[in-house]
C-alpha cells in the first residue's frame, strides 16, 4: 500500500505473560522483535501483567496460551481490561491471539468443567470444553486464507494442542484450511479465526488460532501479515522490504514435508494393521 | 498353569536377547511379552521383594532412583532396580524377570528376600501401584513437560491422587515441599508423608521478574485460585510458596539440603560425571555433608529426595548422607564421555526447565563446541515450542556450536531470532541433520583435550551415547 510513512518505533503489548506463556509464546515475541528492527524498526515489548489495570497504547497485542485454570484467571483480567483490548483493536491495533488467548477473546467460552467464561467478544468464535473427550494434539498443517496477503506461500504449519471445540460464528472467516491436523473443531476443517483490518467495525487486523510451535518463526509470511498491518495503523497491510528468510523457509518446507510424509504413510497402511503395530510403535518410539 | 511361567520368562529372555541385537532400546518388549502369557507377572514377581520404593517426577527420576539403590545396596545385597529408564509397566516387568529364575522366583532362599527401587512414567503410576503395593514413593517435582502426551500438569496431580488412593497400608509418600503442586497434591490424599527441599534461599540465583521467565509455571491456590506468591525461587516453580488468603504455604521440609557448591567440575577425566559437588543435609536430629559425584542445583534436590526416602524405609538419614560420598549420576545426564583425547559432555534436556538448568550450569563447563540435538519422536514430544521457552544463549555464546536433530532448523531458528544471542553470538554455527556426522563436525572443531557439550533430547541422547559406545568412549548403559 502506497502513502504509508514508515515508522521507526512501534509497541508490541504482551498480554500477561505471567499466566499465559506456554508454547513458547515468546518466540513469537523475539520473531516480530527481529523481523521489525530488520526494517529499520525498533519495536518495543511491554509485558503486562495479569493484575493490570489499563492496557497501554499498542500497535500489536498479542495473546498466548495457559492451561484451563489460569484461563479463570484470564477471563476475570479480561472482564476488567476487554473494553480497552476492543477500543485499541478498534484504532487500529493489530490482534494475535493464540490457542488460550484464542478462546478467551472469543464470545463465549464454556471450560471442561461447565464453567461458562466471561469473554470480551474480540473474535466471532465459542469454545466449548464440556464432553470434549479427547485432546486434539498434534502437528498441523493447513492452507491460509486467501484473503491474508502473504503472497505465493499459502501454508501455514504448527502444533495445536487443546480439549476445547471452537466454532465460528455464521460468516466468519477461517484463518486456514485444515490439511493435515484437527483445527477448530475436528469436524469442519477450519483453523483459527481472521478479521483483516476494517472488519466487523474495528480497524485492526486480528487473528486468533490454535497453532503455535510456537507459530511465527516457522511461518515467516504471517510475521509480515502483523507487522504489516501494525504499520499500517488500520489502513490495510503496508509493503514490507523482503529480508533473508533462507533459514524460515527451509524450516517451514521441511516440517510441511515431513508433517506431510507422515501422514501418508498412516494412510498407505491398513487400519487394521497400524492399530495392532500401535504398541510396538509406542514402545521403540516411531 | 505352572508352565506358563517358565514360558513367559523364557519367552521374556528370548525377547531381550532379540531386541537387545536390533535395538538399543528393547528394555519394554521382554516385559511386553511375558505380561502377554503371564499377565499376573508384576504382581507376583513384585509381591516377593521385602521392600519396595517407586519414584515418579517430570526431572530427577533416575538419578534420583540411582542414589536410593546405591543407598540401598549400601548396606548390602544390591536391589532390583529399572536403571535403564524403561519405567512403563512393561519395563517394570522386563527388569523383574531379568531378576528372577524360570520359574518366577526372586532369590533362592527365603531368607532373602530383595529389595526393589523402581523409577516410574508419571502416568504409568496407576498401572503399577496396586500390582506394586510399594513402601516408599517418592515424587520428585512436576514441571511442565510433554504437553503433547500428558496434556497438562493439572491432568497429572490428577492422575497421582488417584493412584495414591491405592496406596498400600503403611506405605510412605515422599515429596517436594518446594514443589506447591506436590504440596497441595500430599494435603488432599491419607497417606503420610515425608518431606524434603531446600534449606534457605539458593544462594546462586536471585529473585527474577516471573514476567521475563517463561521457565517459572504460575501456579494458583487449589482453594481461592489466587496466584501463589513466592519469598525466593529455586528451580522453575520450585520455591518457597504461599497462598496470598492463607489457605496454603510450604511447611518447612523434614530434610534439608544445604548446597555447598562445587569440589572439581573440571579435574575429572574419563569415564564419570561432570562434577563433584558438597551438600549438607539437615534434620530434626542433626546434619552432615556428602560428596556426591554430582552437580548442579536439581541434583541437590535428588540428594535431598534419596535421604528422604532412605529415612522413609526407617533408615538412619544423616548415616545415609555420608553414605552418598562418591555417588554417581545417571547414564546420559551431566555424563563425562571420553572419545580419542576429547570429552564429550552428554545432557539430557527434556522440558523448559531442564534446559534452563543445562544453560545455568553449561558456561562452567568450559566446553569449546556445544552440540544441540533435537528430535521430536514420541519419546521426546513430538512439540519442541518448550526449546523458547528456556534461555539459551549461556550455551552457545563464542563456542562452535552444531545443530543436529530432525528438528535442526527449530534450534537454528531458535538462535537466530534470541535478541541475546545476537549480543552474544558463537563463535560459529552449523547444521547437520545427521547425528553422526554432527558428532564428527563437533569432535573435529574442539582442540586436542577439549570438551563437547552436548544437549540432547532422549532419542538424540540415546543415539550419541550409542555412538560413544562403538568407539570405546563408555561402556552400555545395564539392562
Amino acid at each position: 500500500m502506497t502513502g504509508i510513512v514508515m515508522p521507526t518505533r512501534l509497541r508490541l503489548v504482551h498480554l500477561f505473560p505471567d499466566v499465559l506463556r506456554f508454547y513458547g509464546d515468546g518466540g513469537n515475541v523475539d520473531t516480530l522483535v527481529a523481523r521489525a528492527a530488520a526494517r529499520s524498526i525498533e519495536l518495543t515489548v511491554i509485558p503486562v501483567p495479569i493484575d493490570a489495570t489499563t492496557i497501554p497504547p499498542a500497535d500489536i497485542v498479542l495473546v498466548g496460551g495457559g492451561q484451563d485454570a489460569e484461563q479463570v484467571t484470564v477471563a476475570l483480567a479480561l472482564e476488567r481490561l476487554g473494553r480497552q483490548l476492543t477500543d485499541l483493536v478498534a484504532e487500529g491495533t493489530a490482534l494475535l491471539a493464540v490457542c488460550g488467548g484464542y478462546q478467551n477473546l472469543g464470545r463465549r467460552y464454556r471450560t471442561s468443567s461447565g464453567t461458562e467464561l466471561p469473554c470480551p467478544g474480540l473474535l466471532p468464535v465459542s469454545t466449548d470444553g464440556v464432553g470434549a473427550v479427547s485432546r486434539l494434539v498434534g502437528p498441523v498443517v493447513a492452507r491460509l486464507s486467501a484473503e491474508l496477503p502473504v503472497g505465493a506461500a499459502g501454508t501455514v504449519v504448527g502444533f495445536e494442542n487443546h480439549r476445547g471445540r471452537t466454532t465460528l460464528d455464521p460468516g466468519a472467516r477461517a484463518f486456514a484450511t485444515i490439511e493435515i491436523g484437527h483445527g477448530n473443531d475436528d469436524r469442519d476443517g477450519t483453523e483459527g479465526v481472521l478479521l483483516l483490518p476494517g472488519e466487523g467495525g474495528l480497524r485492526g487486523l486480528r487473528i486468533g488460532t490454535y497453532l503455535h510451535g510456537p507459530l511465527l518463526p516457522r511461518n515467516p509470511h504471517i510475521a509480515d501479515a502483523v507487522l504489516a498491518a501494525a504499520v499500517a495503523q488500520g489502513a490495510g497491510f503496508a509493503e514490507l522490504a523482503p529480508i533473508d528468510d533462507r533459514l524460515d523457509w527451509r524450516a517451514h518446507d521441511h516440517a510441511v514435508e515431513r508433517i506431510r510424509h507422515s501422514a501418508r504413510d498412516g494412510r498407505g497402511i491398513p487400519g487394521r494393521v497400524r492399530r495392532a503395530m500401535n504398541p510396538v510403535r509406542s514402545l521403540i518410539g516411531y | 498353569m505352572p508352565v506358563r511361567v517358565p514360558l513367559a520368562v523364557g519367552a521374556a529372555r528370548a525377547a531381550a536377547h532379540l531386541t537387545g541385537l536390533v535395538h538399543h532400546r528393547g528394555t519394554a518388549i521382554p516385559g511386553l511379552v511375558a505380561q502377554k502369557i503371564w499377565p499376573e507377572a508384576l504382581l507376583s514377581l513384585g509381591g516377593q521383594l521385602e521392600r519396595t520404593v517407586v519414584v515418579v517426577g517430570t526431572n530427577g527420576k533416575t538419578t534420583t532412583a540411582g542414589l536410593i539403590a546405591h543407598l540401598i545396596g549400601h548396606g548390602g545385597a544390591q536391589p532390583i532396580a529399572n536403571r535403564s529408564g524403561a519405567n512403563l509397566r512393561q519395563g517394570l516387568v522386563t527388569t523383574l524377570v531379568g531378576a528372577s529364575d524360570l520359574h518366577g522366583r526372586i532369590g533362592h532362599s527365603h531368607d532373602a528376600r530383595r529389595d526393589g527401587v523402581f523409577e516410574v512414567d508419571e502416568l504409568a503410576l496407576a498401572q503399577v501401584l496396586p500390582d506394586l503395593g510399594p513402601t516408599v514413593i517418592v515424587a520428585t517435582n512436576l514441571f511442565r513437560d510433554q504437553l503433547d502426551r500428558y496434556g497438562e500438569a493439572d491432568v497429572i496431580v490428577a492422575h497421582w491422587a488417584a493412584a495414591l488412593e491405592h496406596a498400600a497400608p503403611g506405605s510412605r509418600f515422599v515429596y517436594c515441599a518446594d514443589d506447591p503442586r506436590l504440596a497441595m497434591l500430599a494435603g488432599a490424599i491419607d497417606v503420610p508423608t515425608m518431606t524434603f527441599g531446600l534449606k534457605d534461599a539458593p544462594a546462586d540465583r536471585p529473585e527474577t521478574d516471573p514476567l521475563h521467565r517463561a521457565t517459572i509455571d504460575p501456579v494458583a491456590c487449589r482453594t481461592c485460585g489466587r496466584p501463589l506468591v513466592y519469598s525466593w525461587r529455586s528451580v522453575g516453580h520450585l520455591g518457597d510458596f504461599r497462598c496470598p488468603e492463607g489457605h496454603i504455604r510450604r511447611a518447612r521440609p523434614d530434610v534439608s539440603v544445604v548446597p555447598l557448591g562445587p569440589v572439581d567440575r573440571h579435574g575429572l577425566m574419563g569415564d564419570g560425571p561432570a562434577g563433584v559437588a558438597t551438600v549438607r543435609i539437615e534434620t530434626a536430629t542433626g546434619s552432615a555433608v556428602a560428596r556426591p559425584r554430582i552437580d548442579g542445583l536439581p541434583n541437590a534436590y535428588n540428594v535431598a529426595a534419596a535421604v528422604a526416602a532412605a529415612a522413609a524405609l526407617k533408615m538412619d538419614p544423616l548415616a545415609a548422607t555420608a553414605a552418598l560420598d562418591g555417588a554417581g549420576g545417571a547414564f546420559g545426564r551431566l555424563e563425562r564421555i571420553a572419545i580419542g583425547d576429547r570429552i564429550l559432555v552428554l545432557v539430557l534436556v527434556k522440558n523448559t526447565v531442564s534446559l534452563d538448568e543445562t544453560a545455568r550450569f553449561g558456561p562452567i563447563l568450559e566446553a569449546e563446541v556445544t552440540l544441540m540435538a533435537l528430535n521430536d519422536a514420541p519419546a521426546d514430544g513430538r512439540d519442541v515450542s518448550w526449546i523458547w521457552d528456556a534461555p539459551i544463549a549461556p550455551l552457545v555464546a563464542a563456542r562452535h556450536v552444531v545443530l543436529t536433530g530432525t528438528r535442526a532448523e527449530d534450534l537454528a531458528l531458535r538462535l537466530k531470532y534470541d535478541p541475546a544471542v545476537t549480543r552474544s553470538p558463537p563463535r560459529s554455527v552449523r547444521t547437520e541433520g545427521n547425528v553422526e556426522a554432527a558428532l564428527d563436525v563437533a569432535l573435529a572443531q574442539a582442540p586436542a583435550g577439549g570438551t563437547i557439550v552436548a544437549v540432547a533430547t532422549y532419542t538424540a541422547m540415546m543415539g550419541l551415547r550409542a555412538i560413544a559406545e562403538t568407539r570405546g568412549g563408555v561402556a552400555p548403559i545395564p539392562r
